[in-house]
């Protein structure tokens, strides 16, 4: 039995043949790493994998020479409301931290936070708001020397109200490895637009020397 | 002074309104830098001092 492809009797490239009761139709080709799911007696679909990661990779910066700061100021859009960095042996500031870009500019106040700050001497709690930064390690700062490790979350970023989420975890260890400064913190940006960029710095304004900067986009669904 | 930004892979010079934050979080922290520890001269020295004084009360 002859086979028509209706259309232009081009398949679609990486499209799936199926019967829509009357005539051979193709699929869309979907995403790589995709897999196709029935709908019943109408047409198939792509979707994610079931395990598959919702993080997509976006985009790795590495420090290889002393800079002041490490700017993102590309990657984020609509198709993700919540971002991921990780954040792996950043060497150099004695507190790390973190300022968005909304408008054009990066924002220098308008940063709320309550963390938690385990240091030498006992933990500590800090609650604070309109400050100029997010800021990852204690008051008490820490080496120059000290490698910092963490996951930086910024949640609701395309919201205009306000409203933009931190959520980190970031912590250091000496370069001995028998010491360092953990830092829980939960943070809103109060600027009311959406953001565009991200900037890593040094609160005391020294240079990272090394470290490696990953952003990571959280699928919708 | 100038600096450096690592931006989108691209290393650049900063520009004057970023120099100008920048020396100005480096002057804000020089400002709330801890005194020196004192030296044991220093504290011999207060030590003696006190040592007067406490004298001088008896």
């Amino acid at each position: 039995m002859p086979v028509t492809i209706v259309g232009n009797n081009t398949p679609t490239a990486g499209g799936v043949v199926y019967g829509d009761g009357t005539n051979y139709v193709s699929s869309s080709a979907g995403t790589s790493g995709q897999m196709l799911v029935s709908g019943g007696s109408g047409a198939p679909t792509w979707a994610a994998a079931p395990g598959a990661s919702a993080l997509v990779f976006i985009s790795v910066q590495t420090v290889s020479s002393s800079v002041a700061q490490v700017d993102f100021t590309s990657g984020f859009s609509s198709t993700y409301d919540d971002y991921l960095f990780i954040l792996e042996n950043v060497v150099g500031p004695t507190k790390l931290a973190m300022r968005v870009q909304k408008s054009a500019a990066f924002q220098t106040t308008g940063y709320n936070l309550s963390r938690t700050l385990g240091q030498a001497g006992g933990p500590v709690y800090e609650g604070a708001i309109n400050q100029s930064r997010w800021t990852f390690i204690s008051a008490n700062g820490m080496a120059t020397t000290n490698r910092c490790y963490g996951s930086v979350y910024l949640l609701n970023v395309n919201d205009t109200t306000g409203r933009t989420g931190c959520s980190a975890q970031v912590g250091c260890i000496s370069s001995t490895g028998n010491s360092g400064a953990q830092c829980n913190l939960t943070g809103e940006q109060t600027t009311a637009a959406a953001l565009t960029g991200v900037r890593f710095l040094d609160e005391d304004a020294n240079n990272i020397t090394a470290g490696t900067f990953r952003l990571y986009g959280i699928q919708k669904s | 002074m100038t600096y450096q930004v690592l931006e989108n892979g691209s290393v650049r010079d900063a520009t004057a309104e970023e120099v100008a934050e920048i020396e100005e979080r480096k002057a804000a922290a020089a400002q709330v830098q801890p005194a020196a520890a004192p030296t044991k001269e220093q504290l011999m020295a207060e030590l003696a001092a006190l040592t007067a004084k406490i004298q001088a009360l008896e």
